[in-house]
């Protein structure tokens, strides 16, 4: 009886066993995608050969030991970091510099678009309405447009440094960069106040022009971008928490200092982390006003010759951890202030 | 009175009670008033007397045609104004017969039609606008006759097709990439210029609108991908959506530069720079369409799907004629988000040496007359202004579609 299991008219045969192999769901599924895999790794296999004979045709290693060898040019905003040393550290100092502006980006960020938030939902009209005007003049212009216009119409403009502003003896404002007071490092531990003497600015922390722009403009649009979703988390957080903390007789500060915005910000923070990502990505847009992140450094050195797809992975992989360093930090922040439900 | 005849009481508007409630309420609002208003003030007059009185705007009015085209020949220029025509005709009878369609859709579901003189206004102003800073530059008086001509025959094709048949609206697809191509062909075929020749803001529409009109359907069906009971395939797509949302898109731009032509097997004949920014426009976009429409698909209820295996529609069918509509539907606002972004982004391209809308705002500059004196200042605000009133006026379009669609609502 079981030698004819695919027979119709056996007795024994099971719906199962009527179905021919390649009508078989199950074996379509597994055609199906072994079909797609050949097709999808075929591609890749087929670049990546391609990608082996150009290189070897042309000459250019295959390899990354181009990382060992003296870099041949110097670093904007890095002093200490010579012609001779290598490629490696070059890029490494991009990557140092990526992720400060990154950092410090989203820190300012954060605290100008909370503060915007909260300013558009204020009663005062004034406020509420430079606080729009804040929000759609930002997001609605390209940021690589802010980062040139801050760059060559902004920071250009400052007075020179022989007339520089001085804010006290706190800061000196200058179109060759701002420099601020700042802890001084070595012991003992004090405030290194700048200090201009001739045509040199000694002491202080120097925001040169290309730092300067790149920073401000990140923040500025990555805050407008903030305060619209703090906006419509705090007007997400329930009306009753708010009746709440009338009727307990708290302050208009303290309702929204300590009962609203712990709630909203709770709402809001996986959209932020967003606007955070973005930020850390738009970084890359320093390379229009020269400013050396890892990109900057991995292109100058594509121009003396080193290979550029090597290059490339390894700047495209730098963004990645970065990338994945924020997520990895926001979700771990998202999901200690989730609420904790039985 | 029936209470549906009811009509909330017009508020009176006393300026002394308007200035009391809104700026002096309570002392720390009367404090922050103060504050306010003197820097206000200052940035409003300073900005004014910038528009009005010290801006140079002799370095756009001389250089207009080269922020709108770049290094089109000039020779050449009745070409585009041909494809803006037919453009014009197209955009007339997609938007006549849509619009037809979403009224009878509005009269069935017994929502109420009657759009405010108001409302009309705040729609046209936008575009009003963006064509007036345009426009505003010209020396002559063609291109404001040229563009009257084409507003009026796209406005006649909107009115010729609202009375076309509801059969009509079958053509709409076809219609519409009829006329891109048609367009298209126009500019750069019959003896026309190739795109390496184009600049300024026609490079950057260009961009624009072709990563668009590819990555969408691509988007979606990636967002299929990611969803398909297949594991190789939900992988495949993951990962590439994800490779692409982790990169930065210059560093992409980058490698479709200096990469692309390393890909491909010697002799093979290398892509023009713009077809190698436009595929890396096209492969980002469509990753962050595919979040964006997975979104929408996670959104369509369970009993949606169910009920239409229950009628016995094959799976291509339900995503098709049941899933992808609803899910489409309720993503619109994001879909129209991600396109502002892509026209936000094609700025990029200058960095790779194309000669868009910014980097055409940046050159000018360096000609001999205007160099090294500031003129960058003009320059800038002009093509930021250009950017933000198209970006401005797309979000207000999709605010009012999404509200017009009731998303959210129900």
């Amino acid at each position: 009886m079981d030698q004819d299991s695919s027979s119709v008219s056996s007795p024994a045969g099971t719906p199962r066993n009527v179905v021919p192999w390649f009508r078989d769901l199950k074996n379509i599924r597994i055609g199906l995608q072994v079909a797609f895999l050949a097709l999808f790794g075929g591609i890749i296999l087929w670049m990546s050969l391609n990608l082996a004979t150009n290189l070897d045709r042309l000459g250019i290693r295959r390899d990354f030991s181009f990382l060992g060898q003296p870099a041949g040019f110097s670093i904007l905003g890095a002093p200490d970091f010579r012609a001779q040393d290598t490629i490696r550290q070059a890029l490494l100092i991009g990557f140092v510099n990526a992720l400060r502006v990154a950092l410090v980006g989203i820190l300012l960020a954060l605290v100008l678009g909370i503060l915007v938030g909260i300013a558009r939902l204020s009663s005062n009209w004034l406020v509420s309405r430079s606080a729009s005007a804040f929000v759609e003049g930002f997001r609605n212009i390209p940021p690589l447009v802010l980062v040139i216009f801050f760059y060559l119409s902004v920071v250009a403009s400052l007075p020179r440094l022989e007339d520089a502003t001085f804010l006290g003896q706190y800061a000196i404002v200058s179109n060759r960069g701002i420099w601020v007071a700042w802890i001084d490092r070595g012991p003992p531990l004090g405030i290194s106040l700048p200090v201009l003497d001739g045509r040199v600015v000694e002491g202080g922390l120097w925001l040169y022009p290309e730092y300067l722009s790149l920073l401000i403009s990140l923040v500025l649009y990555a805050a407008s971008f903030i305060a619209e979703i703090v906006r419509g988390s705090i007007l997400a957080v329930h009306r009753g928490q708010r009746e709440a903390a009338d009727s307990l007789g708290l302050r208009p500060g303290q309702r929204m200092r300590l009962v609203v915005l712990p709630q909203a910000l709770r709402i809001a923070t996986p959209a932020i982390g967003n606007e955070f990502l973005n930020l850390a990505k738009n970084v890359s847009l320093g390379i229009a006003v020269g400013f050396a992140e890892i990109l900057r450094v991995a292109n100058t050195a594509a121009g003396n010759g080193q290979p550029a797809p090597q290059l490339l992975i390894l700047v495209l992989l730098a963004y990645l951890a970065l990338s994945l360093v924020i997520s990895v930090v926001v979700n771990r922040f998202n999901r200690r202030l989730q609420l904790v439900e039985r | 009175m029936s209470p549906a005849t009811l009509v909330p009481p017009v508020k009176r508007t006393d300026p002394v009670r308007w200035v009391h409630r809104n700026l002096f309420s309570s002392p720390s609002n009367a404090l922050l008033t103060l504050l306010f208003a003197p820097l206000m003030l200052l940035l409003v007059w300073r900005s004014f007397r910038f528009l009005l009185v010290t801006a140079r705007w002799e370095i756009i009015e001389r250089n207009l045609t080269l922020y709108v085209v770049g290094a089109f020949p000039r020779d050449q220029l009745w070409r585009l104004w041909l494809a803006l025509s037919i453009l014009a005709i197209t955009a007339g009878l997609v938007g006549g017969l849509i619009s037809t369609t979403t009224r009878e859709a509005m009269i069935a579901s017994g929502r109420t039609l009657t759009v405010s003189w108001r409302d009309r206004t705040a729609r046209v102003g936008p575009p009003a606008l963006l064509l007036a800073t345009l426009l505003g530059f010209a020396r002559t008086w063609t291109p404001f006759a040229l563009t009257a001509f084409v507003l009026a025959i796209g406005l006649t094709t909107s009115l010729f097709a609202r009375r076309l048949p509801p059969a009509a609206r079958r053509l709409v697809p076809a219609a519409a990439i009829l006329g891109v191509v048609l367009a298209l062909l126009a500019i750069s075929s019959f003896g026309g210029v190739e795109r390496r020749a184009w600049g300024g803001l026609l490079i950057t529409m260009y961009y624009t609108l072709g990563a668009l009109v590819v990555s969408y359907p691509v988007g979606i069906a990636l967002a299929l991908g990611r969803r398909s009971s297949l594991p190789a395939v939900r992988y495949v797509c993951r990962a590439y959506i994800e490779f692409f949302r982790g990169s930065p898109l210059i560093t992409l731009l980058f490698t479709g530069w200096l990469i692309i032509p390393f890909f491909l097997p010697p002799g093979f004949p290398t892509p023009t720079l713009v077809t190698r920014a436009l595929v890396i426009f096209i492969l980002f976009t469509s990753a962050y369409v595919a979040e964006i429409v997975r979104g929408g698909l996670q959104a369509v209820g369970r009993g949606q799907v169910e009920a239409a295996q229950a009628v016995g529609l094959s799976p291509w069918k339900q995503t098709r004629l049941i899933v992808l509509p609803q899910a489409l539907r309720a993503v619109i606002p994001g879909l129209v988000g991600q396109a502002i972004s892509l026209f936000k982004d094609t700025t990029l391209v200058l960095i790779i040496g194309q000669q868009d809308l910014l980097a055409v705002a940046q050159n000018v500059t360096k000609q001999g007359e205007f160099l090294g004196q500031g003129y960058i200042t003009e320059s800038l605000v002009f093509v930021g202004a250009v950017y933000w009133i198209a970006c401005y006026w797309l979000s207000k379009e999709s605010q009012r579609l999404e509200a017009r669609l009731g998303i959210g609502e129900r």
